[in-house]
């Protein structure tokens, strides 16, 4: 069963299912919410536990008592803490996370490429040149808010590598020609970094801040910052999953549905870095949450229907992200360690052994 | 070294350290730099023997003969490519006058990693680390050849103390070998497989590493004391070791004069020196902070060379002192007005970033701005902008 034959048993406009189908159908939507369910759970025990821990520890009362109350704050050192540093960090993660996962599923399949991500299509290495050539030389960049620099950047990236795969519809080819303007766009960076004389040494500072990815910054500012985008970007995102589903039938298929593959391409790809550049420009180019949380959350669910698999994904990467953090937080306290070194270390592994896993039950 | 401690690190050195093969070869190097190199290893071993017949050859030959017998036959071949490039542009600034006292070579003197060299005169050096090239500018001489740039040259980072030199491309051999140097001075940290070719055309002297304590490598000294270590090798190679000793005292009196106005309840006072990614401080080891603590002024939070804290962690410490180099930072922060320095007024924007990274002799700048700063009674004057700042002339350093 193809991803349309799937979502048509299920959706809202599909005629009459057969009996099989239902069974199937409900089968999967059972499937599907116990995994959101069990996520959902998984992320708020994530949140309350981020919210208490730290220096001082708080109780749980006390924090949702901090979290359920209005007013000014100022010189209450608990719900300072609560309020203005731990939640902006935890809401980071699961907005960040959320899209991360949300923008995987959206390169992948509309590449048709388990390993497409925003690494290796060279959407964050554009950002992050931009945000190296900002950072050091701001002479040279229009004066523009961060977040929109970042996406220029990924998009500039985003689009070289759609002019080099333009007459192809391999897939294969456009991850290689991805691949290739990540080593370019990497290697302006350094090459930004290499010229760099000490008189401009903190602009490197800045740089760095980008390349290792943290949260260890995030603000409400931060937040009111990515928000905007988080708002307009997921629910396209949502929106296109039948689009997604219907690219996954391969190209001739899609077409002989009335659907232009190229253009569609085009337009999710777009669409994925309006999902993931704005992060970038906070929090750094974090690894491994959009490549991986997909592959979960297929695993999970049993299903190639990309709204569900968009749904899991989303809730996947905002649990493998809020993880990240609050081992980068917490675990060497009171020293920090930048979490994108955890997606790395923890994140990474555990997904390579969930997706192993139940790819040999399958 | 924490993980967080190397990560900060980086974080700082590449804030200020020439960001090319250097801090390439830097990066890579813990893994080896505890081992010296191959054919350093050779010259300490034939060091001692064959000293008698190098000055013997000294006599009749214009090259100073440092005694580097493996590389004997490499030496002599880049010796006659040396001779065949053209001699280079740029004529090195004349030295001062020789003084009157008898010349100190032929000399030995061992490096950081205790490989023995034997000099028979002043050799021409060739720095390739900020570390020997702020030494040497600190004792008043200018080097055959330096890595840095001409934007470096004239920056913040020398001060009045520009150096005016050969510029050559770290890690090309060529450019070394063109430079028609003796021997390349370079860090401690510098001794990588790397640095191979560099080697094959010249002699590879390593000073100690100033600034931060030093990694774990066998003899070299770290911090401050390993800067002065450097000024009194330097002295040694370029025949300038009573300007060496003025330097020496020079940094010692900065000391004393900072202990004279620290009183006995700042000694347990906790200081935090920040302004890089957010809350990340400099710890103890430290140059900047080993002197405030030697002098009585207190202790820089942490430990390590330096340390990535967020806001939280930052607010558990809560140091007495705040130095703060990126005030703007800290706008909209809800920790900050609840930190004690900062209901206590004891916060201090600091313009000077010679603290953070590559600059020992620099200290006199930030220490002069800490002073004028902490204590606007005491007289001490804002030292103004470093480029115009000569650390030698600083009331701090000078007799009397």
């Amino acid at each position: 069963m193809t991803a349309v034959d799937e979502a048509a048993t299920i959706g809202p406009a599909d005629g009459k299912p057969s009996v099989d189908g239902s069974t199937v159908a409900a089968g999967r939507a059972t499937r599907l919410l116990a995994a959101v369910g069990l996520l959902t759970i998984a992320v708020a025990a994530l949140v309350l536990y981020n919210l208490t821990q730290g220096e001082p520890d708080h109780s749980l009362s006390t924090a949702l008592d901090n979290l359920l109350r209005t007013g000014p704050i100022a010189g209450d050192i608990d719900s300072i803490l609560i309020r203005e540093v731990r939640l902006p960090r935890v809401l980071m993660a699961l907005l960040a996370g959320s899209a991360l996962g949300l923008a995987g599923v959206l390169l992948q399949d509309a590449l048709r490429n388990p390993l497409a991500d925003p690494t290796l299509l060279g959407v964050a290495q554009g950002a992050g040149f931009v945000i190296a050539l900002a950072s050091i030389y701001p002479e040279l960049v229009p004066p523009l808010p961060t977040s929109v620099l970042c996406f220029i950047g990924g998009t500039l990236a985003g689009s070289v590598v759609l002019v080099l795969s333009r007459r192809s519809r391999n897939p294969v080819r456009v991850v290689l020609a991805g691949a290739m303007v990540s080593i370019l766009f990497a290697t302006l960076s350094s090459v930004v970094i290499l010229i760099t004389p000490r008189t401009r040494g903190l602009g490197i500072i800045e740089y760095f801040r980008f390349v290792i990815g943290s949260f260890i910054d995030v603000t409400w500012d931060s937040i009111g910052a990515v928000l905007p985008w988080f708002l307009l970007a997921v629910p396209l995102g949502l929106a296109s999953a039948r689009i997604v589903n219907l690219l996954s039938l391969g190209d001739e298929a899609a077409s002989s549905l009335g659907l232009n593959p190229g253009r569609a391409r085009i337009g999710l790809m777009i669409l994925s870095m309006a999902l993931v550049t704005p992060y970038v420009a906070q929090i750094g180019p974090i690894g491994f949450v959009a490549l991986f949380a997909p592959h979960v959350s297929r695993s999970l669910i049993a299903s190639s229907d990309a709204l569900r698999v968009m749904i899991t994904s989303a809730f996947a990467g905002a649990l493998m992200l809020l993880t990240a953090d609050t081992a980068a937080r917490l675990l060497f306290f009171p020293f920090e360690v930048p979490a994108g070194v955890f997606t790395f270390l923890i994140v990474g592994p555990l997904a390579l052994v969930i997706v192993g896993r139940l790819g040999r039950s399958r | 070294m924490t993980l967080i401690g190397a990560l900060a690190l980086l974080a700082a050195a590449c804030s200020s350290e020439r960001p090319g093969g250097e801090a390439a070869a830097e990066s890579a190097s813990e893994a080896s730099a505890s081992e010296p190199s191959e054919s350093a290893s050779a010259d300490e071993a034939s060091g001692g023997e064959d000293s008698a017949d190098d000055a013997d050859d000294a006599a009749s030959e214009p090259e100073p003969d440092v005694d580097q017998e493996e590389d004997g036959a490499d030496e002599a071949a880049a010796d006659e490519d040396a001779a065949a490039e053209p001699e280079p542009t740029e004529e090195p600034t004349p030295e001062p006058a020789p003084t009157e006292e008898p010349s100190i070579y032929p000399i030995t003197i061992s490096d950081s990693y205790g490989n023995e060299f034997t000099f028979d005169e002043r050799p021409r050096i060739g720095c390739a680390w900020y570390g020997c090239i702020e030494a040497g500018a600190e004792l008043g001489v200018t080097f055959e050849a330096a890595i840095i740039t001409e934007e470096e040259a004239d920056s913040t980072f020398f001060g009045a103390l520009q150096p005016d030199v050969l510029i050559v491309d770290f890690l090309n051999p060529e450019e070394w070998a063109a430079a028609d140097v003796d021997l390349v001075v370079l860090s401690p940290a510098s001794n990588t497989p790397e640095l191979d070719p560099i080697r094959q055309v010249n002699p590879l002297f390593y000073l100690h590493y100033d600034n931060f304590l030093a990694p774990q490598w066998e003899g070299v000294i770290g911090g401050y004391e390993g800067y002065l270590e450097n000024l009194r090798l330097l002295g040694q190679l370029m025949d300038r070791t009573a300007e060496a000793e003025e330097a020496i005292a020079r940094f010692d009196r900065l000391v004393e004069s900072l202990a004279t106005y620290a009183t006995p309840e700042m000694a347990d006072q906790t200081i935090a020196i920040i302004g890089l990614l957010g809350y990340a401080a400099l710890g103890p080891g430290n140059a900047f902070c080993q002197i405030l603590n030697e002098a009585g002024h207190g202790t820089c939070i942490g430990e390590g060379v330096a340390q990535i804290l967020n806001a939280e962690a930052f607010l558990a410490l809560d140091p007495d002192v705040i130095l703060d180099q990126d005030p703007a930072a800290r706008d909209g922060d809800p920790i900050w007005p609840n930190l004690s320095a900062v209901q206590d007024g004891t916060v201090y924007d600091i313009v000077s970033n010679r603290h953070y990274c590559c600059s020992t002799s620099g200290l006199v700048h930030v220490t002069q701005e800490y002073l004028s700063l902490r204590f606007p009674d005491a007289g001490v004057e804002d030292p103004g902008p470093v480029e115009d700042f000569d650390s030698r002339l600083s009331p701090l350093v000078t007799e009397g």
